[in-house]
């Protein structure tokens, strides 16, 4: 790996793990604000914009972004860069699919190993956690994007690639 | 582009560590004291308990304490008796389920009636029931469920399971939302999240607060709590209190029919720190007399009323999990909380429950795989009891 490559990687991760993160604290917030309409409470536009910036801002990010996100998208695209090297024409896709498993795996991993039966509360529903998943597919695609063609596996030519 | 995305992560992480300086302050600046130079000693009045849960005494001064593990224990004058009472039933032990409160009849003299809450079920279906049984010196016989939640749930976490006795001698018990129901706060087709009421049989008390509804479980007393961890009766005012999530432990006064509130408004945030709710208050929802954010995780609770402290005459003792201690709340003429005092933190355990007992003394468990039963009396009591090991709580002490 070339050193010039490794702060744009490091650009790239940082921007997958604030898109993932930010994705999935949007996500949760609306299931919990929604499990509240079911019983009853009016939940008005203003009331759910402030409670979605809030917890963007105001703590979830950082425990969710640091317990959860930042660790799955770590060992999921360490893993995607691996198989990228057989294919690294299909990077984009394989780094997609490893920060969709990073999220989904990333949750119930941190679950057991945490004292607590849930963090993510909102998560006990699976369409909930499903969807916060697809912040990690955004974060793979944002992760290569920004990385560029240089900075990851890559062929140089006909049947051989590169690992910078 | 580069400093275009580095922005929103500053900029959240500076304000993360500010939410998390802003919650550690006291929510209404209650007035905290230290116990600097200590009045009491604590003495070690059994040992070897394995998460004890909660003590009760008996009218010949024996006492009982519960293992969340699924035994109950009798404690007698030689100390902690080495053989477990038979005659339990079958629980769910996992997590936070097992085997929770003890709770001796109003005519245990002469009865020798004695009801056990605990965790009925599997992991996958289970409730909390309440049982009575008699205890006859060594086992328990007869043993008859009384109440058993309905729905069933799956998972072993928040039963509640806390019991006592109203002057009417109903019998009034908490329950929790299951910590993944916890919408059923607000349901009242279920006992999920619930104050309980039911007469010494399992039978409905005519006057509880919705008999006759449709739809409506007759047992529930109140509704909106989260994980209601003690009951303290003190004339017409019933006190309880109820773990909040990251912060929100509620001290509640307890009025037949009144909603809580949980999940809907609440004074604490998920453990992720997501908000569960974005409101504190809601029309025909109580407020709680007080909350503790960050949480202490308040388990038992006792109303002192004895002169063998006459500093603590008239204060709630709340035992506290995550703070290792138990707080000394006064109350005011009208019955709500003023001053506290944060108590035997030199213990360095966690506190699960606290008992005035019939001689006066405080009595503690501490939860651990080796808990203990620690009584609380006045330093060079003249009646303190000879030959027990003590715990030295004087600063510096071991």
């Amino acid at each position: 790996m070339r050193h010039s490559t490794l702060p744009r990687l490091i650009l790239a991760f940082i921007a997958a793990v604030v898109i993932a993160t930010v994705w999935g604290s949007i996500v949760q917030t609306q299931f919990n604000l929604n499990a509240l309409a079911g019983i009853g409470v009016e939940i008005s536009l203003g009331v759910r914009i402030s409670t979605t910036l809030s917890d963007i801002f105001t703590g979830f990010s950082l425990t969710y972004g640091g317990y959860v996100i930042l660790p799955s998208l770590l060992c999921a695209f360490v893993a995607a860069w691996f198989i990228s090297r057989s294919q690294p024409e299909h990077a984009i896709l394989w780094f997609a699919a490893a920060g969709t498993a990073g999220v989904l795996l990333g949750n119930p991993i941190v679950n057991y190993l945490s004292p607590l039966a849930l963090l993510v509360g909102a998560t006990r529903d699976t369409l909930c956690l499903l969807l916060m998943a697809l912040g990690g597919t955004l974060a793979g695609i944002v992760f290569v994007s920004i990385a560029r063609r240089d900075a990851l596996p890559h062929r140089v030519s006909s049947g051989q690639h590169v690992m910078n | 582009m580069s400093k275009l995305l580095a922005l929103p992560l500053v900029a959240q992480i500076l304000i993360s560590v500010w939410s998390v300086v802003a919650i550690a302050q006291p929510p209404d600046g209650t007035q905290l004291a230290y116990q600097a130079e200590s009045d009491y000693q604590i003495e070690i009045v059994a040992d070897q308990l394995e998460h004890p849960w909660s003590v009760a005494f008996l009218p010949d001064e024996r006492m009982l304490v519960t293992e969340r593990p699924g035994r109950l224990r009798l404690v007698d004058e030689t100390g902690l008796v080495a053989e477990p009472i038979s005659g339990l039933p079958e629980m769910l032990v996992s997590g936070q389920a097992g085997l929770f409160d003890v709770l001796p009849a109003t005519d245990f003299a002469s009865s020798h009636i004695i009801y056990l809450s605990y965790a009925h079920g599997d992991m996958d279906v289970n409730s909390l029931r309440v049982a009575r049984a008699r205890f006859d010196g060594q086992q328990l016989v007869d043993l008859t469920p009384i109440f058993t939640a309905i729905p069933t749930k799956s998972g072993d976490a928040h039963f509640g399971g806390r019991m006592a006795w109203l002057d009417d001698g109903t019998l009034v018990f908490g329950t929790g939302d299951g910590f993944y129901f916890r919408e059923d706060g607000q349901k009242l087709d279920t006992h999920h999240a619930k104050i309980v009421r039911i007469n010494q049989d399992g039978s409905v008390p005519a006057d509880n607060p919705f008999v006759g509804q449709s739809g409506v479980r007759p047992e529930i007393y109140s509704y909106g709590h989260r994980h209601v961890q003690a009951l303290v009766p003190d004339g017409d005012t019933l006190y309880a209190h109820e773990h909040g999530p990251r912060g929100g432990d509620e001290l509640n006064k307890i009025i037949p029919g009144a909603n809580y509130g949980w999940p809907v408004i609440s004074y604490g945030r998920d453990y992720s720190r997501a908000a569960i709710t974005p409101f504190t208050e809601h029309q025909g929802m109580v407020q709680p007399i007080y909350y503790w954010t960050p949480s202490i995780a308040p388990a038992g609770m006792t109303l002192y009323r004895n002169n063998r402290f006459p500093q603590w005459q008239g204060s709630l003792f709340v035992a506290a999990l995550a703070e290792e201690s138990v707080r000394r709340v006064e109350l005011d003429a009208a019955g709500d909380p003023g001053m506290q005092e944060i108590l035997f933190a030199e213990v360095g355990k966690r506190i699960r429950d606290v008992r005035s007992g019939p001689d006066g003394a405080l009595y503690l468990l501490t939860d651990h795989p080796e808990g203990q039963l620690l009584r609380v009396v006045p330093r060079n009591d003249a009646n303190a009891t000879e030959n027990l090991q003590t715990v030295d709580n004087r600063p510096g002490g071991q």
